[in-house]
């Protein structure tokens, strides 16, 4: 066997770090005011009609409770992928949405290998609630489960089956809002579990005169993800946020393990996360 | 209504996503009905149709012998089932050619190896339930050195294990399989199954712990050919490794009997009345 599905799941992730540490961001706020509202990790949606358009994603809604966006950079990855996002209710002081999208690497656009017909599949979901605690501070909170499939073959030696490396987060945003134009968040986000499931199946020669081989048929094992969980896999990011009335930016610094925004991948390693992201809005 | 398919869609996500990936075993042969024959047989033993199972036996067994499933230690030969079923052992039990133990690690062709509670073949890491195949390419009439399925068959084995170990039925096909067996030429066709008793390793999450052979219940299901004679039929027997006796379950009008060789002069019958010893010669037996 030359590669295997785990392997291969890491390059994908590593190929994601890679752009997104390029510049280390997190999607960025919005203006603020009343009617427009922050909409990452929390329960609130873009306004009908409005656009989105920044240095790592595009979004419109089509109604003040439906948005859609996608993120551009993994386009150039061969890695195709779409968000809906739902605001199932609300009032002065609650709001509710949900989540989902899904992101398809198919390895063999990647690689350029036609031996290979490997697909990951990524499925974020999102449940999110916030309340508006005064008229300057916000508090949401989003569980995300997101499940990986991984499918197909990967190699020139037989190694076939599918995988998944699935994880539940939440992640709490609390927002205070200096002005109009600049407010404060502090997000943190904590891995609550890891499941692992997949399968696969390996074929290697038994002796050495190439007349027996042995194929094991086995589910996926689970050692390379034993240390992510609750409590120890955690980040906390401050950021400052910038709103006109079109142009936002966000910058910040955070520790703890990075995750790989949109596929929610976290980094087993702690280290210091920067943010940014910039982007305009009308 | 949108709001109620966008709820629909978040809920198939997650359900469709939550949905667990895992290997499915294959169905496993039953063979305890045929274990409770030769451990319990039916019928009782009459000195009347001594003769007849007699015949019957030595049917089977110089078929099995032919077929080189019963081990001809003067030829050297061995039949490409013992070989895969050789290599199975091995290969879990971390004996035999192509595998080596290090520590409470088992590598088979810096291949396969345990850790903790996974197995890690050739870098993929894999626990719990499973299967393993072993795929034998028959050498062929003319003892070709490299392999050629197409020309010559193989044999097939699959053995299911679990976290405990593997299961005691391995089963597999002969297809088309051409081997040389004391000189004549063999073409196996057909379904074979073996209960290996406890051969098979067991595995606590740690290690494997070899298997003591005991018992090893073959059957045969499909086509036989020996030179020009071509044999079809449905035969079974067991080996007691304890005391290398050979056992065949015959049948009776009343049942099954069970006739049992250690040695050319210590032979009989298990029968549901109690085991008998028969002075084959002679044409006699007495209850043991």
């Amino acid at each position: 066997m030359r590669e295997e599905v785990g392997r291969t799941g890491r390059r994908f992730a590593a190929a994601f770090l890679l752009a997104a540490t390029a510049l280390a961001s997190t999607p960025a706020t919005a203006y603020h005011d009343k009617t427009s509202h922050v909409t990452e990790y929390t329960a609130h949606n873009m306004s009908s009609g409005e656009w989105k358009i920044g240095i790592w994603q595009v979004g419109f809604a089509p109604w003040d409770w439906l948005m859609v966006d996608t993120w551009h950079f993994p386009w150039l990855l061969s890695v195709s992928n779409i968000g809906l996002k739902a605001r199932f209710w609300h009032d002065d002081t609650w709001t509710v949405s949900g989540r989902t999208g899904i992101f398809k690497l198919d390895v063999a656009k990647l690689t350029k290998d036609e031996n290979t017909d490997m697909v990951f599949k990524v499925v974020p979901t999102e449940l999110a609630v916030s309340q508006r605690l005064s008229p300057d501070w916000e508090l949401s909170l989003a569980g995300i489960y997101t499940g990986v499939v991984a499918s197909g073959s990967a190699d020139e030696n037989e190694v076939e089956g599918a995988a998944g490396e699935s994880n539940v987060q939440a992640v709490f945003t609390l927002e205070w809002r200096w002005s109009h134009k600049w407010a404060m968040l502090l997000r943190t986000r904590h891995l609550l579990s890891v499941q692992v499931s997949g399968k696969g199946s390996t074929t290697t020669d038994v002796g050495d005169d190439g007349f027996t081989t042995m194929t094991f048929h086995g589910n996926a094992g689970t050692s390379d993800v034993a240390d992510l969980g609750f409590p120890e896999t955690f980040s906390i990011v401050p950021s400052l946020a910038y709103s006109s009335e079109v142009f936002n930016v966000e910058f910040g610094l955070g520790y703890g393990n990075m995750n790989l925004p949109g596929i929610n991948f976290p980094v087993p390693v702690k280290t210091w996360i920067p943010t940014f992201d910039m982007f305009w809005r009308w | 209504m949108g709001k109620v398919v966008l709820v629909l869609v978040l809920v198939g996500a997650t359900a469709c996503m939550n949905a667990k990936m895992e290997v499915e075993l294959p169905d496993s042969p039953d063979m305890d009905p045929l274990v409770d024959e030769y451990d319990f047989p039916e019928a009782p033993f009459s000195i009347d149709i001594l003769n007849d199972l007699l015949a019957d036996a030595m049917d089977v067994k110089n078929l099995m012998a032919s077929l080189g499933l019963i081990s001809s230690p003067e030829t050297g030969e061995d039949d490409p089932v013992s070989i895969a079923l050789g290599a199975l052992t091995a290969l879990a039990s971390g004996s035999g050619d192509g595998t080596e133990t290090e520590g409470q690690a088992l590598v088979v062709e810096g291949g396969l190896e345990t850790q903790g509670q996974s197995i890690t073949v050739a870098g993929q890491e894999y626990e719990g339930d499973g299967y393993i195949e072993v795929t034998r390419v028959c050498p062929g009439w003319d003892d070709e050195l490299s392999p050629n399925p197409d020309k010559n068959g193989t044999i097939s084995l699959t053995a299911i294990f679990h976290d405990t170990g593997f299961e005691a039925v391995v089963w597999g096909e002969a297809d088309k399989c051409r081997y040389r067996f004391d000189n004549v030429h063999v073409l196996r066709d057909g379904e074979g199954y073996v209960h290996t008793g406890g051969a098979l390793p067991t595995y606590d999450g740690e290690q494997f712990t070899k298997g003591e052979a005991e018992e090893l219940l073959i059957r045969f299901v499909g086509d036989a050919t020996l030179g020009k004679d071509t044999f079809h039929g449905d035969y079974d027997f067991r080996v007691l490794v304890t005391n290398s006796s050979l056992e065949i379950s015959l049948d009776t009008p009343d049942g099954n009997v069970v006739y049992y060789a250690i040695s050319e002069t210590e032979q009989g019958f298990i029968a549901s009345d109690g085991t008998w010893i028969c002075n084959i010669g002679a044409k006699t037996c007495e209850k043991k």
